[in-house]
């Protein structure tokens, strides 16, 4: 850890962790509302196709998979690894929420635990470029140029691009 | 020798039925971001490895065979717990987390940031968390995208959408801080962390936002809540007025804010403290 932070000048512990909570939320909400545009950003390639296959199979089976109250209860990093290219780190992530199914048309219960919040752990692994760029305080479209409220949405309002965060700060890469 | 036997089991098997017919109250709370449990696993839920599970039963239709396994195990609990009090027992029951530290001196804190002052910080942290739970009560997160990080917001406007879509509120109420103290404290890239133990009692409920009927919750009780609370604040940022990147305009940004004339998101590193993060420790 300490190395990372002398190398990785831009990083706090807090405001990782945070956001470490944010992206797994929003994850969650993504696959809860079939919308994976706006995260897009967060996610590396393979994961992004992983989810994508995961609602697609949703909307097959004409379900909504529902995290009802999800909450992030810790966060800790269990270990750095620093390569040529990339900083890597992973995270164990204790969640809850209440898991379960509902039909999409009828918005009743199908099936899972809509009664009482179920706890799971997960390792999370997040990387980052150790050449990245400095991301600024205001985040443009790289395509428009637009300003983009980048924790919230990764899609570009005005053109539809989906920004960069790669080149700048740590995405997700894997979720076991 | 033989009566006593009959006697304390007839006594065992009058005190399983009338555990039985206890009403177990419905713990279920919410709080920005659902730290604190609902029914599930918490009411009491204290970390030294049980989960006290107080299921209220809601709509799952809760058998009086569920009824006398959960009395049931509250009895044997409760016997163990006689049993082992009668031996010789150097062990303290610890219902905190294994993490928690122990309290960082303010004069440790004052070498890096001189200003610094322990009631006066405390009051500013209880200012923040009292203005979240607010926020989070009243649907009006923007209030406080300067006191929190901006990730910590977007996280919470994330979950409040759920409540929203379910027709529901988080009402909460008369907070009372009855414990606070630092227990690390960390200056890393020029941003300085301060990890805090917070405890505070505060009436915790969910109601139907149509008909204010009470969900889950008791509102006739206070809950108690110990959360650890980790603020930040960069140690090279004085001032939170800056100038718009995109349009020029003058906006006030403490953590993040939107520039109210070109609607431009601008994040930044904090003058003041903001929140970071916040979890549940323990809870009663």
């Amino acid at each position: 850890m300490d190395e990372l932070m002398r190398l990785d000048s831009d990083f706090s512990e807090a405001k990782f962790k945070t956001n470490v909570d944010n992206i797994f939320v929003k994850l969650h909400m993504a696959v809860m509302l079939k919308d994976l545009e706006r995260v897009r950003h967060f996610i590396s390639d393979e994961l992004y196709q992983k989810y994508f296959n995961v609602i697609q199979e949703l909307e097959e089976k004409n379900l909504i998979h529902m995290y009802d109250e999800f909450n992030v209860a810790s966060t800790e990093i269990m270990n750095v690894e620093i390569t040529e290219e990339y900083f890597l780190i992973y995270v164990m992530i204790r969640s809850k929420c209440m898991d379960y199914y509902i039909d999409k048309d009828t918005k009743k219960y199908v099936s899972g635990n809509n009664v009482r919040r179920e706890e799971r752990n997960h390792i999370l692994t997040f990387m980052k470029k150790r050449n990245h760029n400095i991301q600024g305080n205001a985040r443009r479209c790289p395509s428009c140029g637009a300003n983009i409220d980048v924790n919230h949405d990764g899609k570009c309002s005005y053109c539809g691009t989906i920004y960069n965060l790669k080149d700048y700060e740590y995405v997700l890469t894997d979720i076991k | 020798m033989k009566h006593k036997k009959i006697i304390g089991f007839i006594i065992f098997i009058m005190m399983i039925v009338g555990i039985s017919f206890l009403k177990i109250p419905n713990f279920s709370i919410a709080d920005s971001g659902f730290d604190v449990d609902y029914d599930s696993g918490g009411g009491f839920d204290y970390d030294f490895g049980s989960d006290y599970d107080f299921d209220s039963g809601s709509s799952g239709g809760s058998s009086s065979l569920g009824s006398f396994c959960c009395s049931s195990i509250i009895f044997i609990t409760i016997l163990a717990i006689i049993i082992s009090s009668n031996h010789t027992n150097n062990h303290k029951m610890n219902h905190v987390v294994k993490t928690r530290k122990t309290s960082i001196p303010e004069e440790e804190i004052k070498k890096y940031l001189p200003e610094f002052e322990k009631n006066e910080f405390f009051n500013e942290a209880f200012a923040i968390y009292k203005d979240t739970q607010n926020a989070w009560m009243n649907f009006e997160l923007e209030k406080v995208r300067s006191v929190l990080t901006d990730e910590l917001y977007n996280m919470y406007s994330t979950q409040l959408d759920t409540l929203k879509v379910k027709g529901q509120q988080n009402i909460m109420k008369d907070f009372k801080l009855t414990n606070a103290r630092v227990i690390g404290f960390n200056v890393v890239n020029n941003t300085a962390e301060i990890v805090t133990s917070m405890t505070i009692e505060f009436y915790d409920y969910i109601i139907d936002s149509a008909s204010h009927n009470v969900l889950r919750g008791n509102k006739n009780s206070k809950v108690c809540v110990e959360y650890e609370m980790t603020f930040i604040k960069s140690m090279t940022r004085k001032e939170s007025m800056i100038e718009c990147p995109n349009c020029g305009a003058k906006v006030d940004v403490n953590s993040s804010n939107v520039c109210s004339y070109c609607n431009s998101a601008i994040v930044e590193d904090s003058a003041k403290w903001v929140l970071a993060k916040k979890r549940n420790i323990a809870q009663r």
